[in-house]
């Protein structure tokens, strides 16, 4: 029953999104980025930084669809009338939010792949995947970090107006600190103390190794501090979630203050 | 319609778009949410540069992205637009004796002066982050020349817009696509001499291109400054003219009943 809930969530989004032009603007935008970036190299001749036009306009995507479509998945249902409904149903509103969730997860990576295709076809296939397992597990880990950095926007956009400033600014300065486009070493020491704690640091360092020759270092550890915050994430997620449920319980509503 | 009742069409227009503008924006919402992204934008491909390893390409990204930057702002001018679309207010201008144009040109003109003022507090600030500090006129010339760029990139908008009132759907697509397309090829972030000679030639009459490098030419004390600023403000005067002429098309095609004036 949960996982047809599930399921059903994930399919609904998905042609919801399709009917929605805009909200494929983050993947049509990304491929700009990834070229500039290829450019760039191309002309300072910096061949070895293509990880970087691969990797950073393919995260920047993620977050930037997700971000967007968040706000997306609990306000509709309330718009359209059908939150308190779905609360009274067998499957459960977290069921349609994780479905939903998944879905736009899923779509964000395309970010992540359409920029591997076109640095390939802009350097004739100069930029490779020399590590392919790694790089599964480490887009696997990204989809969790992903997921489960989305999935407290979706409750506090529904209760905070502030958050949805937040929504709609932190993509660069989360690009800043996590170094998804100028890697942490780069940054001055107080920034890449912060920068330890966002998950995308480590997804951004793995991928980008993925695309190196060299062997990956402490590659499990890596993939640890991903899954690490991912957990601290949801657990953020959960309990905002159960701020809003018992917002409807006491109010039968629930607003933007 | 006299002079005289078009600047006072001119100036509620002007007003009506400030007072949207301060509805949706607070001043701690516009620092947190709007500026310091935009810094944190301009710091990343300064960093970028600074990685390649020149000063010149940080120099080189670092103004080309304060100026995506300030288009980013610019660019809400074709959203704007529609939004009267959408508020059902077209109708009532088509109506009027007062030129559509010049509440559309005022209406969204605040968006120049908030792309100005990113544009030029992104540039100064990390600027003086990275080290480089430029003297009071070059700092005034900038500003000057700026937003002259920007004027240029405003009708530009304004120009899509009237398109866009065919299509209001495609409004965030066509104002994200006209902001990326032309950093891309105006010689914001990637080197003009890197593309072909023909396309070099097309990009001279994009909104940014002559703009841009003006700036640049002011900041190394080029001669060149000059003859880049005619041509920026030649650009300007052509694409303000489009503007006029395109949304006198969509004025005209709608009082003949062959364009919907609501969405």
């Amino acid at each position: 029953m949960r996982l047809q809930a599930v399921l059903a969530a994930s399919g609904m989004h998905l042609k919801l999104m399709a009917r929605r032009p805009d909200s494929w603007l983050p993947l049509i935008i990304a491929p700009i980025l990834t070229t500039s970036l290829v450019l760039i190299f191309l002309n300072t001749n910096r061949l070895n930084l293509l990880g970087i036009a691969v990797v950073g306009p393919g995260l920047l995507a993620i977050i930037q669809l997700g971000l967007s479509q968040a706000g997306e998945i609990l306000s509709t249902e309330k718009v359209t009338g059908t939150l308190e409904s779905t609360i009274a149903t067998g499957g459960g509103l977290g069921a349609v939010i994780s479905g939903r969730l998944f879905m736009v997860t899923i779509v964000s990576l395309a970010g992540l792949l359409e920029s591997i295709a076109l640095v390939a076809l802009l350097t004739g296939g100069r930029v490779r995947i020399y590590h392919p397992v790694e790089f599964g597990l480490a887009l696997s880990a990204t989809f969790v970090g992903s997921f489960a950095f989305i999935l407290p926007f979706v409750s506090l956009l529904l209760l905070a107006r502030g958050v949805r400033v937040i929504q709609n600014s932190i993509t660069w300065p989360l690009a800043l600190v996590s170094g998804v486009i100028v890697p942490v070493s780069m940054l001055p020491e107080p920034l890449r103390i912060a920068s330890s704690f966002v998950y995308l640091t480590w997804c951004a360092d793995l991928l980008r190794a993925c695309f190196e020759s060299p062997e990956i270092t402490e590659f499990l550890p890596r993939i640890a501090a991903i899954l690490g915050l991912s957990v601290l994430m949801l657990i953020a997620g959960i309990a905002a979630f159960r701020i809003v449920m018992r917002r409807i319980r006491v109010t039968g509503n629930v607003a933007l203050p | 319609m006299r002079s005289g009742a078009t600047t006072v069409v001119l100036r509620w227009a002007i007003l009506a778009g400030v007072a949207d503008f301060r509805a949706a924006y607070t001043w701690p919402a516009w620092i947190f949410g709007w500026l310091v992204r935009m810094i944190c934008q301009v710091t990343v491909f300064a960093l970028l540069g600074k990685m390649i390893g020149s000063d010149d390409a940080a120099q080189f990204l670092l103004l080309g992205t304060a100026v995506l930057a300030g288009a980013g702002s610019v660019s809400f001018a074709i959203q704007s637009v529609v939004w009267e679309q959408q508020t059902g207010t077209l109708p009532a201008l088509a109506a009027s004796r007062a030129n559509p144009y010049v509440v559309f040109f005022g209406r969204s003109l605040h968006w120049v002066a908030d792309g100005t003022v990113v544009f030029f507090l992104s540039f100064v600030l990390v600027s003086s982050l990275f080290s480089t500090h430029y003297s009071l006129a070059q700092m005034l010339a900038t500003l000057g020349l700026g937003a002259l760029t920007f004027a240029g990139f405003y009708f530009f908008c304004l120009a899509l817009a009237a398109l866009v009132l065919h299509a209001p759907a495609a409004r965030n697509l066509v104002s994200n696509l006209a902001v990326s397309l032309t950093a891309l090829f105006c010689g914001l972030q990637v080197p003009l001499s890197f593309w072909p000679e023909w396309l070099r030639a097309a990009s001279s009459i994009l909104p940014f291109t002559n703009g841009v490098a003006a700036i640049r030419a002011l900041l190394m004390a080029s001669p060149e400054t000059a003859a880049l600023s005619m041509m920026q403000g030649l650009v300007t005067v052509c694409w303000a003219l489009l503007s006029v002429v395109l949304f006198s098309m969509f004025f005209r095609g709608a009082r003949k009943g062959g364009f919907e004036l609501s969405s």
